[in-house]
């Protein structure tokens, strides 16, 4: 049986000229987290609201196992296709409280039986005792919960979220996070989710796709878009990275911070090496060849700018505890699994 | 957020700005009090038994039966156009606020004549569609010429609040049409709320309307005690009565706001995705866009235009025009230095001066002929008073003039330019203060080069609104008016109470020429101001 509650191929938008979802493929997998992340104006909201029904497409499909939902042409509308969303400003009815708002979607059986319902929702993102409240009297990252437990309570197959915790402080994210991630499980949806925030995505999703300019650039389990990404963009994206452009000699690449052996490159053509902070070890000579120009003290590690001979400056984190100061010279070497290089056609 | 009152204090203090404001609203409907009971009241017996009651009945049949067709008009309207694409629905949303220039008086002759004997549309439909006349006659002409207040404000409520409100509720399975009724609605009701009571208070304010349509109502009754009757008192009691009516509407409406503000704040506004409509939808909804702007707006124009081309004038205009132009402009003048200064008063000023600037915003509940009778009582009251100070020598103030005529129209209008100069103000946030005044700008530098520019839209349209207002009041005009000194308005009502409507088309012409080019302007002024804050947002 396949396992794909919403598939969506080519999906083509454009708005006022410019493209706003080019060619993008996604799969939608029951209890599974996909994430979608990308820096601000990339689509990503349009994807999803696509993916709801809120909007049409140029060109492309979404569609379920049996039914097709959106090609263009074919708009299923949003009340017909069993998604449960959730906003980022939470778009709480303000004149419901909140296990009406919880009750809103819930149609079937006796008032009773939604009531109940809605408590268990409400009580599965802690928030059961506020269940009489109205929104505006709701904290932040309470209004959230009961935006998740509306999104829950009618049993959705698909659960969308945007940007859905951009709007709390960092210490409420993770705590919300936690919650929502053990609603989204028990309910056993397909669930995507949105966001701009790297640590955000990855901590959520079972899949994650790197999304810039309307297109997806790769996509897969968070830990290998980390370790092995297709390309500078999609290192970027999901952290600070150290990078170096030149040509290929020897199937090497020599950077002025070290080298490392390239495959399958020929020589003379452009290649990126790519290095997180975390993969950059300093060893302290006091003949090195990279110059300490900064250090910064980040609490559970020191962040260190080495500056090489070219003027071109990298940076490093080394545990605490470590003796570098500015003005020393070092050596570097690279943590291999924290290295990737790419040839520049990629 | 509020200014510290360290921040506040430092400087020049507004607040007499708006305890000025308060005063100027507020002391001539306290000066109707002592003349309303001059004499103790025995009057009161025989205005009941007279024409109280017909005044009164009169009043709500016309109030209720005006408030169902301004919403029926006002609202489908404002959803279709906010929510759904249909050829032509750029153009019609311009055009529905449009009929706010019309003043009704001038819809009811032009509606009057149509619907008689001999009239376009009596001939059209072979004398089967009755004659626009009488109490339903009014409430029609109310309908279609203030619907655009119902429209406008639950457009904006319709368009700013809710949007993912609504997709919410869609996505929890509800239609469109219940997502409407469930949500939508719900939500925009403060802001329909609101049009409603400024159609109630229009409709009890208006005396043209219902006195050349033969239905009198508390203002027929006060100029009718004032002007034909030399009545003071019954003048002064008809407009206290009035008065109270008005202000309960008033307060009503801002009491049931305050309950529900906190609950407005439904989040931020984001581009609307409209939904374009299949062709038979389409046309459906064209049709119920067109037909408001053709019976309150093109209809009556090109009927009375079609008058004034085949009639000769025996009066020429300008004298009229020239008083208007005069009047309009200088009353939009003053009502925006009083707005800015009771906004400025109101944004920086303490607790007194903020009652004061609520207290302002109440003279938009007081009706021309109450303001006008008021601004009598008190130049009465201050001529007693010099009189027993100077004795024989005393000047002459009461009577007034042009100057008492302004002041009525500040009485009743400076209120509508407070509104927009506050909500200009309130868009610029205090931080943008603080920032200027760290970076070395005076409080009067803060004003003239963050304030002004930024708000400058805001008070253009709040000059533009008194003008267009000052231009079509006819009560307190017919009051306080010198004999040698005359309107259009004025000019466009002798001519029809005379019957000579033909005559009268000219300055009805004239007054919504001058209207339209301003309505258009502050129509597209202010979708400007509202893309510009979606966009700040």
């Amino acid at each position: 049986m396949n396992d794909n509650v919403i598939s969506a191929t080519g999906l083509i938008k454009s708005w006022r000229g410019r493209r706003v979802l080019d060619n993008v493929d996604i799969d939608l997998v029951r209890g599974r987290v996909t994430a979608v992340l990308g820096p601000s104006g990339t689509g990503k909201s349009t994807l999803l609201r696509v993916i709801a029904g809120l909007e049409n497409v140029d060109s492309g499909q979404v569609r379920t196992a049996d039914k097709l939902l959106t090609d263009g042409l074919v708009l299923i509308p949003p009340e017909r296709r069993n998604i449960g969303l959730v906003f980022q400003d939470f778009a709480l009815f303000p004149h419901l409280s909140a296990i009406d708002n919880v009750m809103f979607g819930l149609v079937e059986g006796s008032s009773t039986m939604r009531r109940e319902l809605a408590l268990r929702q409400l009580d599965s993102v802690q928030m059961v005792d506020k269940a009489e409240a109205y929104p505006h009297t709701l904290s932040g990252g309470e209004q959230q919960r009961v935006a998740l437990a509306r999104a829950l309570a009618p049993g959705p197959d698909v659960v969308l979220m945007d940007e859905a915790f951009s709007g709390l402080d960092a210490k409420l994210r993770v705590e919300l996070r936690n919650t929502a991630l053990n609603a989204l499980n028990e309910s056993g949806a397909a669930v995507l989710v949105v966001t701009h925030d790297a640590e955000e995505a990855m901590f959520m999703a079972d899949e994650l796709a790197l999304m810039v300019d309307g297109k997806i650039i790769q996509s897969g389990p968070p830990k290998d878009l980390y370790l092995a990404p297709q390309s500078l963009a999609s290192a970027r994206l999901l952290g600070e990275v150290n990078s170096w452009t030149g040509p290929v000699r020897d199937g090497k690449l020599h950077s002025p911070f070290g080298s490392v052996s390239i495959e399958k490159a020929e020589d003379n053509q452009s290649a990126t090496l790519m290095v997180r902070p975390e993969g950059l070890i300093l060893v302290d000579n006091p003949t090195g060849h990279l110059d300490i120009v900064e250090t910064r003290f980040l609490g559970a590690s020191i962040a260190i700018t080495v500056c090489a001979v070219t003027g071109e400056t990298w940076s490093s984190r080394m545990p605490i505890g470590s003796q570098f100061r500015k003005g020393m010279k070092v050596d570097a070497s690279f943590t291999p699994h924290l290295t990737t290089t790419v040839r520049s056609d990629r | 957020m509020k200014l510290s009152s360290r921040e506040r204090w430092r400087g020049v203090s507004p607040a007499p700005i708006g305890i000025f404001a308060a005063l100027l609203c507020t002391l001539p409907a306290i000066a109707l009090i002592p003349m309303a009971i001059a004499d103790g009241g025995s009057h009161i017996g025989h205005l009941i038994d007279t024409q109280l009651t017909s005044y009164a009945l009169n009043s709500i049949t016309i109030v209720v039966m005006t408030v169902i067709g301004t919403l029926l008009l006002g609202v489908p309207t404002a959803w279709l156009t906010t929510r759904y694409n249909f050829p032509g629905r750029g153009l019609l949303s311009v055009a529905l606020p449009l009929p706010l220039a019309m003043p009704s008086y001038i819809a009811a002759y032009a509606w009057l004549s149509m619907t008689s004997n001999g009239g376009p549309f009596h001939d059209l439909t072979n004398g089967y569609m009755p004659t626009v006349s009488g109490v339903a006659g009014a409430a029609f002409v109310f309908s279609i010429c203030l619907y655009p207040y119902v429209y406008l404000l639950s457009r904006q409520a319709f368009e700013s609040r809710g949007v993912n409100s609504y997709e919410a509720a869609r996505t929890l399975g509800s239609s469109p049409i219940k997502a409407f009724w469930k949500v939508s609605l719900p939500l925009a009701r403060p802001a329909i709320m609101a049009g409603m009571a400024l159609v109630v208070m229009e409709t009890l304010a208006d005396y043209g309307t219902v006195d050349f349509l033969g239905t009198p109502t508390f203002t027929v009754g006060i100029l009718r005690a004032w002007i034909s009757l030399g009545d003071p008192e019954a003048a002064a009691r008809l407009a206290l009565i009035l008065l109270v009516t008005t202000l309960l509407v008033f307060g009503g409406e801002r009491l049931s706001r305050r309950g529900q503000s906190v609950a407005e704040n439904g989040g931020r506004s984001k581009p609307l995705q409209r939904v374009s409509l299949s062709s038979h939808t389409a046309l459906f909804a064209i049709l119920c866009c067109t037909i408001p702007v053709i019976f309150g707006l093109i209809a009556p124009v090109w009927y009375l235009a079609i008058l004034a081309l085949e009639t000769a004038p025996v009066r020429s205009p300008v004298d009229a025009l020239q008083g208007t132009l005069l009047v309009a402009s200088l009353s939009a003048l003053i009502a925006v230095a009083v707005g800015l200064g009771a906004a400025y008063a109101d944004r920086t000023g303490g607790w007194f001066a903020n009652v004061s600037v609520r207290v302002a915003h109440a003279g938009y509940a007081v009706p021309g002929a109450v303001a006008a009778l008021g601004v009598i009582a008190l130049l009465a009251a201050a001529q007693s008073l010099i009189d027993t100070v100077f004795g024989s020598v005393a000047p002459l103030i009461a009577g007034g003039g042009i100057i008492a005529l302004l002041f009525a129209y500040q009485a009743r209008f400076a209120a509508a330019a407070i509104g927009p100069c506050e909500s200009a103000l309130a868009r610029i946030p205090f931080t943008m203060d603080r920032a200027a005044r760290s970076l070395g700008a005076s409080r009067w530098a803060v004003i003239r080069r963050i304030h002004v520019p930024l708000a400058l839209g805001g008070i253009v349209t709040a000059a533009l609104l008194v003008f267009v207002e000052v231009m079509k009041e006819l009560p307190a005009t017919m009051i306080l008016r010198p004999l040698d000194f005359e309107t259009l308005a004025v000019s466009a009502h002798h001519f029809a109470s005379d019957e000579r409507l033909t005559q009268a088309a000219l300055p009805s012409l004239l007054l919504i020429m001058l209207g339209l080019p301003i309505m258009i302007l502050v129509s597209w002024m202010m979708s400007r101001q509202q893309k510009e804050s979606a966009f700040d947002e």
